[in-house]
């Protein structure tokens, strides 16, 4: 085991989120900036979270936050940092907003190698491109094994490994030992993301974040537009909407919306359920058992 | 010549002054290790107002207004107060008199008319004192109520007190039979008792037991009072204390954590500021607030008595360190406390009960960062989306339907409306909101909304101990208002109100803030509106602890109900001071499953037996309440209504 402080980095990628599904400008069509909501993705809280509590479990550990994003997204990563980074690098520079996983990964890796850490944290995919390949992108140019969706870790005994439990698709859970250095994507396991506390709040809020960009990272802009290039984005759908029924103007409008509710399948009654969940439990039963789904015990 | 010899029968009185000095030296032993306990909190940011607190102390201490909201106890309490406060004052009287007048001056103060009335008075107010007493042990062996904390000393007090009445009683009637009862229609209970004495002693045997009651008379009453640190007596200093740092104001104030720019003193959090320290002793475990409490009744939930003495021997044990204050028993439940301030509104030496409860939820929120986990995403969203739905900004503007009142957004002109997350969310209170628009509509009354420019007034942080969030959402909040040059609010919800009104101020939001039942009641004052009495139900009203019990405001909503309701208008057993909370505030309603659903059943219950056809409230919150407990109960025959919904005009 190194005698020095283990290192522990995190990925972490901050989305944007409309607040509403209809965060349009009603004249320009265009995203209204105010519906816009700026959170780190979830898959990588969960990660930070995971990368907080094996801190914990031992004395000497530093973790070092990652995060690809302009600087107006800064005051939103300190919150974050807050949960307990140690320390935090946030990479940024013109022309960052279009690049494609690879390109992110290259740019990471070339900043996590200066790093040299034992261990890397990634969430499994981010909420808004939902493309679950960074964390594997990144594990190949750092030359490193990578565990995909891990739910839980812990230090193997004899050191220098961990025991990683995955949880796979339907069978059950997977045991995994790996040797640092590694490279873990998080899968939302039970590990709530804790809450930073107000001290640590008010810490990050003052404290300087280290900040690289292209020339500093002496990122060979070939290279980069080499990768960003290789999967290219060109265009994006909407799916079709679907045609949506709607009822005549004459009738009364409770029954318009007994219908609109209803899908126009008016014949079809709905029946809506609602309470505290143990009647909300007896009235789906009663309701089964009226319907003839369920067989009540006493007929057997 | 009308006197008497001091110490007549009393051969040598160095014994008395040595006995006292023990006694006095006992008592301030005790007081000092309390005054050291105080001493580990931070003292009150704020001064507190010295002629208002010498009012308060005048009608809690001497007419003893809160004591006398139970009528029993009250004037148990009353007698024993008077009765012992004279009692010591003739005492103190009669020292100076003996060892200061006497010898410095050669003044003969008890003596001659003065005297009678002095025995007079003293005879009579030792007498209610011996009268409170025997009531005090009447209630206390023959009809006590339950509750969680009884301990033992409290009886013994009790005893010790009623000999110390009975001894000085019997030594005053012996000296009286002694020295041939000089002056005896002035000491009447002397009097009566001289008869059975006469009877039971011959003289010789009198003088010798007078001596050795005023002995035992003296041991007792000095014993009492060297025990008053140690037991519950000792709430008649330490409420001294309490009154005089006390803060008027509306009930549930919570101390400020942050001093402008942003600072916090580091231990802010970790220590108990010195009056709740204070309030911790003055507690007499006396009930009342256990006896209220909507968490606690009829369950073994939460009290905020026991919280009280948990704490104590808790923060005493760790040197006023909340962060080491144990996670079970009563202290583990502050997160179930509804913050609606029953237990503030009975207590007799006016505790500062919600501040000490949400004192210790922001130590546990801010400070330990281990808290209920459903507060988690709570407090997310309240980050992210600035409302506790986490529904965003854009879709404030969405309860809005009528074309006129979507006119009035972000105007500026006239008076704010403030609608409040659970009007502009939920489903069932967004009508409460359409229903206040349309009737300002209808009357003309210039106002505006603010629509997505409307966030969440903090309330709800600030309850749950996450004051951080809360100041931002407050700045954020003033920003807006000064943005528009907002002069005059008006909210839809009565935690609203509060918050704006009273908590803004910090933060340099000095706005005129008023609820809507206030504005409509204004308006029928003046004349400016009418309703027609055309609802024929029997109807009750509910009040809201934040309308009620924080602001008094129990009369403008009744009087409202009474221009529209033809029917009948009921009280509920449980009304104004004494109402029972919904179960929706300081976090409740986001913290489903801990307390909530367990209090608005037995609530409607209560309004079922009463045959009242319709609930009317004046808090959204209620109104989801009451209508989730019809629901759930599945009552065809009531409805809960928001008092402005019956006065929509359309209808």
């Amino acid at each position: 085991m190194k005698q020095d402080a283990l290192k522990i980095v995190v990925c972490l990628k901050l989305i944007r989120q409309l607040s509403s599904d209809r965060g349009f400008d009603a004249v320009t069509r265009v995203v209204n900036p105010e519906s816009v909501v700026t959170m780190l993705n979830p898959g990588d809280e969960y990660a930070l979270e995971m990368a907080l509590s094996l801190k914990e479990k031992i004395s000497h550990a530093e973790i070092i936050a990652i995060s690809l994003s302009p600087a107006e997204d800064e005051a939103v990563l300190r919150r974050y940092l807050a949960m307990g980074v140690d320390h935090a690098i946030r990479i940024w520079d013109e022309g960052f907003d279009a690049l494609n996983a690879q390109a992110v990964a290259f740019l990471l890796s070339e900043c996590i190698r200066r790093v040299e850490p034992d261990v890397i944290f990634c969430g499994t995919k981010a909420l808004d491109t939902n493309g679950n390949e960074t964390g594997g992108y990144l594990a190949e140019f750092l030359h490193l094994p990578q565990v995909p969706g891990v739910t839980s870790v812990e230090f193997s005994q004899e050191g220098r490994g961990l025991f990683c439990r995955r949880q796979v698709e339907t069978i059950g859970c997977e045991l995994v030992k790996a040797s640092w250095p590694v490279l873990l994507s998080v899968d939302t396991g039970d590990n709530e993301p804790r809450y930073p506390d107000l001290f640590s709040t008010l810490f990050w809020l003052e404290k300087k974040i280290e900040t690289f960009d292209k020339a500093s990272l002496k990122i060979d802009d070939n290279r980069l537009n080499e990768w960003n290039s290789m999967v290219r984005f060109l265009d994006w759908n909407r799916p079709k909407p679907e045609k949506i029924f709607t009822p005549k103007d004459e009738l009364p409008p409770e029954e318009r919306i007994r219908l609109i509710v209803s899908g126009g399948m008016d014949k079809r009654k709905t029946e809506f359920i609602d309470g505290e969940t143990k009647v909300v439990a007896s009235r789906v039963v009663d309701l089964l058992a009226r319907k003839k789904f369920l067989k009540t015990s006493g007929e057997g | 010549m009308e006197g008497r010899e001091i110490f007549w029968n009393i051969r040598d009185a160095t014994g008395m002054y040595l006995l006292t000095l023990v006694a006095l030296l006992i008592f301030f032993y005790g007081l000092h290790s309390h005054w050291r306990f105080w001493k580990k909190g931070d003292r009150r940011l704020e001064k507190p107002p010295i002629l208002a607190a010498l009012k308060a102390l005048a009608s809690q201490a001497f007419f003893q207004r809160r004591i006398l909201q139970e009528t029993y106890s009250g004037i148990m309490h009353l007698f024993i107060f008077w009765g012992c406060f004279v009692l010591l004052a003739g005492t103190i009287l009669l020292a100076v008199h003996y060892d200061l007048l006497r010898p410095l001056f050669g003044l003969a103060l008890l003596h001659g008319s003065f005297y009678l009335i002095y025995s007079l008075i003293l005879d009579l107010f030792g007498f209610t004192a011996l009268l409170g007493t025997g009531m005090a042990l009447v209630r206390r062996y023959f009809f006590h109520k339950k509750q969680t904390i009884k301990q033992w000393t409290d009886g013994m007090m009790l005893w010790i007190l009623l000999l110390v009445l009975i001894t000085g009683f019997s030594v005053e009637s012996m000296r009286m039979i002694a020295t041939g009862m000089a002056s005896e229609w002035w000491s009447p209970i002397g009097l009566f008792l001289a008869g059975p004495f006469r009877a039971l002693f011959g003289i010789d045997s009198l003088i010798q037991a007078h001596a050795i009651l005023w002995w035992g008379h003296l041991v007792l009453a000095l014993f009492l009072i060297a025990l008053i640190p140690y037991t519950k007596l000792f709430h008649m200093v330490s409420a001294l204390f309490l009154m005089l740092s006390r803060i008027p104001g509306p009930k549930g104030r919570l101390e400020p954590v942050f001093s402008e720019p942003l600072q916090v003193k580091p231990d802010r959090l970790i220590r108990f500021p010195r009056h709740y320290l204070i309030g911790l002793d003055a507690c007499t475990r006396c009930g009342r607030c256990e006896e209220i409490c909507p968490i606690h009744a009829g369950r073994e939930g939460f009290s905020p008595m026991k919280m009280n003495e948990e704490l104590k021997g808790d923060l005493r044990e760790s040197d006023n360190n909340m962060s080491t204050v144990r996670e079970t028993g009563t202290i583990g439940k502050v997160w179930e406390c509804l913050t609606c301030g029953a237990c503030e509104e009975s207590c007799p030496v006016s505790l500062e009960l919600i501040g000490k409860i949400v004192e210790l939820r922001r130590n546990r929120v801010m400070a330990v960062a281990h808290f209920p986990t459903e507060m988690k995403p709570i407090f997310r969203k309240l980050e992210t989306f600035r409302d506790p739905w986490g529904m965003g900004t854009f879709f404030r503007e969405d309860w809005i339907i009528e074309e006129a009142a979507r006119r009035r957004l972000r105007t500026g002109r006239g008076l704010l409306v403030w609608i409040g997350c659970q009007s502009t969310f939920h489903e069932r209170s967004k009508r409460v909101a359409w229903s206040f628009v349309n009737l300002l509509d209808a009357l003309n009354v210039e106002y505006f909304l603010l629509g997505n420019e409307e966030m969440c007034c903090g309330d709800l942080a600030r309850r749950t101990g996450n004051e951080y969030l809360c100041r931002s959402l407050i700045l954020k909040n003033i920003e807006t208002f000064q943005k528009y040059g907002v002069k005059k609010i008006v909210t839809l919800c009565p935690h609203c109100f509060h918050s704006l009104k009273e908590e803004y101020t910090q933060w340099g939001g000095g706005f005129e803030v008023i609820h809507y039942t206030g504005l409509i009641a204004d308006l029928i004052r003046e004349g400016k509106v009418t309703f027609n009495n055309h609802l024929d139900r029997t109807v009750t009203y509910h009040d809201s602890c934040y309308l009620g019990r924080y602001h008094g405001q129990y009369d403008d909503p009744r009087s409202i109900l009474k221009t529209i309701v033809k029917g009948e208008i009921l009280e509920l057993e449980k009304n104004k001071t004494s109402s029972l909370c919904c179960g929706a505030g300081g976090g409740g309603f986001w913290l489903r499953g801990n307390a909530a659903e367990k209090i608005n059943g037995p609530r409607l219950d209560e309004i079922k037996e009463k045959k009242v056809q319709l609930i009317c409230t004046s808090c959204p919150y209620c109104l989801v309440m009451f209508d989730e407990a019809i629901r759930n109960k599945e009552a065809k025959d009531v409805a809960a209504m928001d008092l402005i919904e019956l006065l929509n005009p359309s209808r």
